[in-house]
């Protein structure tokens, strides 16, 4: 006959699901001479950089990051998220004020906030997109004459 | 045909018309706020564009949003679904004016069955019975008592821009009468920026029995059975049946004749409900939907004919699917609006659904766009999805609808599930015996409140 393991994959399981399904951040059992802890991990980013997924203030679950200290990668991907400028419209998007002029940036461009970057056109009607901040242009999403929705990532000026 | 049709709408009537549009060979495109990327039919469809934030007003009744995204995507035609602007003749112009398709009426009609009163003096003329009322709009004290008396009070006192069971106060004496009218009025001019109202006979206790109809916009049209929507909750249905339990078969063939011979004269495009109070045996018109209904499927599964399907292909130009006299209603069918509300107190209960298993087998329909891990936004309305079941005869129904119910499983969130269970159990409704009051009466009452807690 099998001596039945002492350590219980199981519980430990169980243990894991109860750290996931709450806001608690550390579980610790004892049972007999067995102690089993269970430790949710902080370093991971936790940054969503779906965007703008929409605010659940009903949620079942808890956000786990309230807890968390935002790590490195972290932070650089919230402040890229700052520092895009997302399409405020659907409509498609132009880099330069006429089809034979110069686009109103480039990467690299320096400028400040309230400039003209792009024009989006929606029935024959363009509409100026302005940059949200001063900075440098460091990536630009989009092509001259692509389709955009609401939300679609612009540019990022840093 | 249309090569590319732009859903306006989202939830279960979005992915209902999805399914319509593939089954035609017709690409799709799904619109959405931010708050539905993660939804079914946005999943499904060939393309996607995100026109808004979660408020409707700055996505799905965006207009140029829409249009924009009808640009973008080259969309040929726009199916606008049932609620938001899918009764706005505005937005049919607009779309008229830009050679895109508009799945539904023709705009004047939807103009003329929008404004109340108007839709009344039509439905009059048309041969449609009407509830007795006043003529026109109410603006005078002395004409409202006078009318009030020749009546007969009780009376009810309706906004001409209302609808859907809003905007409605009743007096059931002189007395009681102008308080009703001056509240009546300022309650529709913030409601609907109209004041103006109009007086019907208050019916005590009728049931409210609706007929779908398809016209193909060149004088030619069909009735397709009635539906009995009397299981209401605030004016909001909750049950839906078809046939209706109350009518036999000579008082339907009368009905569904007057709807049809008024339909053709109108010369109606589309996909249409005409509907009615019924009481002692008589009909009286109250209002005419312009657009698919929620509770289409009651209609689909007795008559075997795809609703949505038809208003694509009469849109396109195309002729009815069958002739009057060639339209069966074959056994009886029940719909059941799933919500995410509590079952007793009717709290909303927006949320991520954990665990989902809908009920299958022959005869049960589940319309219905939420999946397991789906969360329910809480800006729009609650409507998880409809459980339709259909049986060769009423009793066959029943049966099937309770062995579906019980095998439904929405699991995270309160669902109203509950609150069918017990209704298909209770003896009025297994009977049939019940009117528009009925299922308030019903919540109202203490066991009931229990049972369901």
């Amino acid at each position: 006959m099998r001596k039945p393991n002492p350590f219980d994959t199981e519980n430990v399981r169980q243990l894991a699901n109860l750290l996931a399904e709450t806001d608690l951040t550390e579980i610790e059992v004892q049972k007999g001479d067995l102690r089993v802890r269970v430790v949710r991990n902080l370093t991971v980013p936790v940054a969503a950089i779906a965007p703008a997924v929409a605010s659940a203030p009903m949620a079942a679950t808890a956000p786990a990051a309230s807890a968390a200290s935002p790590s490195p990668e972290a932070s650089s991907a919230a402040s890229r998220k700052q520092n895009t400028v997302t399409s405020p419209m659907v409509g498609t998007a132009y880099r330069r004020p006429a089809p034979e002029a110069r686009p109103f940036v480039e990467i690299g461009s320096s400028v400040k906030e309230g400039e003209r970057i792009l024009l989006i056109e929606a029935m024959k009607t363009f509409n100026e997109i302005t940059a949200t901040r001063s900075g440098t242009v460091s990536e630009i999403l989009v092509e001259d004459g692509q389709p955009v929705e609401f939300g679609e990532p612009l540019m990022v000026i840093e | 045909m249309f090569d590319k049709i732009l859903i306006a709408n989202r939830g279960e009537i979005a992915l209902r018309v999805l399914r319509a549009c593939k089954e035609l060979g017709i690409a799709t495109v799904a619109v959405h706020s931010t708050a539905d990327s993660d939804a079914m039919h946005v999943r499904l469809a060939d393309e996607s564009v995100c026109i808004g934030p979660p408020p409707a007003r700055d996505s799905y009744l965006n207009i140029p949003s829409l249009l924009a995204a009808c640009e973008i995507t080259g969309a040929d035609a726009v199916h606008p679904g049932y609620g938001f602007l899918s009764e706005n003749a505005r937005f049919a112009d607009i779309l008229a004016e830009h050679d895109i398709g508009f799945i539904g009426p023709k705009a004047d009609h939807i103009r003329l069955m929008g404004d109340k009163i108007e839709a009344k003096r039509t439905a009059k003329k048309l041969g449609i019975p009407v509830v007795p009322g006043s003529d026109g709009g109410v603006t005078d004290e002395a004409e409202a008592r006078r009318l009030a008396s020749a009546i007969g009070y009780p009376v009810l006192i309706k906004a001409a821009a209302g609808g859907g069971g809003r905007g409605m106060k009743v007096a059931r004496s002189e007395a009681e009468l102008m308080n009703a009218v001056q509240t009546a009025k300022s309650e529709a001019k913030a409601a609907f920026g109209d004041d103006a109202v109009y007086l019907e006979k208050f019916l005590e206790k009728p049931r409210h029995i609706e007929i779908q109809v398809l016209g193909d916009g060149r004088g030619d049209a069909i009735c397709l059975g009635e539906r009995d929507c009397s299981l209401q909750r605030r004016h909001q249905k909750v049950w839906e049946e078809g046939p209706s339990p109350a009518l036999n078969e000579g008082q339907r063939a009368q009905v569904l004749d007057t709807v049809r011979r008024a339909m053709c004269e109108l010369q109606y495009l589309g996909a249409g409900t005409v509907e009615f109070l019924y009481e002692n045996n008589a009909f009286y018109f109250i209002e005419m939907n312009t657009r698919i209904q929620v509770e289409h499927p009651v209609t689909e599964m007795i008559t075997g004919i795809d609703l949505v399907n038809e208003q694509i292909r009469i849109a396109a130009g195309g002729d009815l699917p069958v002739r009057q006299d060639e339209v069966r209603l074959m056994g009886h069918a029940i719909e059941c609006r799933v919500n995410a509300e509590n079952p007793a107190t009717f709290r909303p209960s927006p949320g991520r659904i954990d665990y989902y298993h809908p009920p299958g087998g022959l005869g049960v329909r589940v319309d219905s766009a939420v999946y397991q891990g789906y969360s329910i936004p809480p800006n729009y309305d609650s409507l998880i999805g409809k459980l339709i079941v259909h049986g060769r005869t009423r009793n066959e129904c029943l049966m099937r609808l309770r062995r579906a119910l019980d095998e439904f499983v929405v699991a995270g969130i309160d669902t109203t599930l509950p609150l069918f269970r017990a209704l298909v159990r209770n003896g009025d409704v297994q009977n049939g015996d019940y009117d528009i009051h009925w299922l308030e009466h019903f919540l109202e009452n203490p066991e009931t409140i229990e049972a369901l807690a």
